[in-house]
């Protein structure tokens, strides 16, 4: 698991259009940033400033309008199971049980044998601390289970890069924090290169080492952080003057965009009204 | 995290609501005899006033004794049973040729979108016309033996399969599309193991809808140029005033029809585990 686990992700100058009725809206403009290898970045910025549009591009599930995305010196065209993509939702295979949806992404890939891909899984399926449910049907699940299962299905492809877009936004306050646990647990075992998306600077600063805010629409880098809170790291980080200070800090640059962008959406509001 | 602890606890809770879908099952069975118990009094009741004649409302006596007379003795050219078994013979023959049919043109319009842009049209446009608008023509082309009966059911089952399975196949969560994709699946993957599975609960649907369709295609083909089935007997009943005959092969139809939906409700369960339902309001 070791073998090159981590690497460098290069975003230089992504700008994305989309077309809507009401022409060209502009999601992303001209957006570089480097995460490093074995680096936890987190993005913040308010709703609707382009972060998950972002992650898509990186991800290669969108082409950018302009600009160019490379990690590992190798540009960007389309998905790659080691560039594992963590949702909003944990989009499941709701007609396959939790083994059927871990060993999804192997036996797509036709690498390896069966009988490797299911010993695989077992193992990632006790890593996220599901052992018991492997036959578990999908809707027999509790939310954090389901992201649970979304997690070890994109480890099983041993990513050298994770990318998550808000993974636990959804979920109660307790679950979020154990899977906050989970994820550090895991990411600080492998070391993979990891983006994470949130709105919630708390989680941000819990989890990352540097911390990106984004401007309101169309998304920009606005202030980078770097979060100097020791690691390892449990709940008590809560309680560190740094951390107080630096929350401070990244919602006083939040917020601003976040009424940058309400006033956006009024004006935008008002001239559908106007002839 | 205890986990042994908490499968004990699920499964001990998967057998309690087994036990309690068993309880309810029964409970919710009673109220369907009592209703058709209910339908027969009133029929009966209706009957025995004589307000109508039995030309036109034979009692339930009349129509059981024609039925047990139909099992026993041939109805034109065959008995009851016999009837039965050819019109179910069609209806599946021409049902399933249909759905294997417009599932395999569906997914063939997924995989190759240059068939959809030339099929889709088409299928959209032959889909309104009633089946039984063929009848004569087919009659014309494949003469008066089981051919144009069977394709008169296939052509009614078809066209709607088409469209269900490539609208159904269409109707993916994004977000299980990009799953798929990151996860390493592509684009023949996505659409054979994803969308086609993602799709099934909704195919199965428009299966059922078809079902109930191919069994009033069933009747028109038998309405010209046939000797026997439940449909030839409904129309012979009508042609000599035995209304008796008509109840019989309508309720044999109604019998079978809700048999037949039955079991392909207990093919949709072996094959999705109702995942559907059980998923909605979650995640």
């Amino acid at each position: 698991m070791m073998e090159d686990s981590s690497i460098r992700v290069e975003v230089d100058g992504i700008t994305k259009t989309f077309g809507t009725p009401r022409g060209a809206t502009i999601a992303v403009s001209d957006v570089s940033l480097n995460v490093n290898p074995g680096e936890f970045l987190a993005v913040v910025g308010p709703s609707g400033c382009g972060k998950s549009t972002l992650l898509r591009i990186i991800a290669g599930l969108e082409p950018p309008s302009e600009g160019e995305v490379r990690v590992g010196g190798e540009r960007v065209a389309g998905p790659n199971p080691r560039h594992g993509v963590v949702f909003q939702r944990p989009a499941l295979f709701p007609w396959l049980d939790v083994m059927g949806n871990v060993t999804f992404g192997p036996r797509m890939q036709r690498k390896r044998s069966k009988s490797a891909i299911n010993e695989s899984a077992e193992g990632y399926i006790r890593a996220v601390g599901l052992a018991g449910f492997e036959h578990h049907k999908v809707y027999q699940l509790s939310g954090g289970m389901m992201h649970r299962v979304a997690l070890a299905r994109v480890l099983i492809n041993r990513p050298n890069l994770l990318l998550m877009d808000e993974p636990f936004g959804a979920l109660d306050a307790q679950t979020r924090l154990v899977m906050q646990e989970l994820l550090i647990s895991i990411w600080q075992s492998d070391r993979s290169t990891l983006l994470f998306i949130t709105h919630d600077v708390e989680e941000a600063l819990f989890l990352s080492d540097r911390i990106l805010v984004m401007t309101a629409r169309p998304g920009q880098v606005k202030a980078e952080y770097v979060v100097d809170l020791p690691r390892p790291r449990d709940v008590s980080i809560l309680a560190h003057p740094r951390f107080a200070e630096l929350k401070y800090q990244v919602l006083t640059s939040i917020r601003e965009e976040t009424q940058r962008t309400v006033t956006l959406e009024q004006t935008e509001a008002l001239s559908v009204d106007m002839p | 995290m205890a986990t042994a602890a908490a499968q004990k606890r699920a499964s001990g809770w998967a057998n309690h609501l087994g036990r309690r879908r068993a309880v309810r099952r029964l409970r919710s069975g009673l109220p369907v005899i009592a209703s058709f118990v209910f339908v027969l009094i009133v029929w009966d009741l209706v009957a025995a006033t004589k307000l109508f004649p039995p030309s036109a409302v034979p009692s339930p006596g009349d129509v059981f004794a024609r039925a047990w007379n139909m099992i026993w003795h041939p109805y034109g050219t065959t008995t009851l049973e016999g009837h039965a078994a050819i019109s179910i013979g069609r209806v599946l023959a021409g049902y399933l040729l249909g759905c294997v049919a417009g599932l395999a043109i569906g997914i063939l319009m997924k995989l190759k979108p240059i068939t959809r842009y030339v099929l889709e049209p088409i299928f959209s446009f032959l889909r309104p016309i009633p089946a039984f608008g063929f009848i004569t023509v087919l009659i014309i082309w494949l003469g008066i033996g089981e051919s144009p009966k069977i394709a008169l059911i296939f052509i009614g089952v078809v066209a709607p399969m088409t469209i269900y399975t490539v609208t159904a196949m269409d109707a993916l969560p994004p977000d299980l599309d990009d799953a798929a994709r990151s996860l390493g699946a592509n684009g023949r993957q996505v659409l054979l193991k994803v969308r086609l599975p993602a799709a099934l609960p909704d195919i199965l649907i428009g299966m059922r809808v078809l079902l109930a369709l191919a069994w009033t295609s069933v009747m028109g083909a038998e309405l010209i140029a046939a000797d026997s089935g439940l449909g030839w007997s409904i129309w012979n009943g009508m042609r000599y005033l035995q209304t008796d005959v008509i109840f019989v092969g309508v309720i044999t139809i109604a019998v079978i029809g809700a048999a037949m939906d039955g079991l392909l409700i207990a093919v949709t369960v072996r094959l999705t585990g109702g995942w559907k339902a059980r998923m909605r309001g979650r995640e």
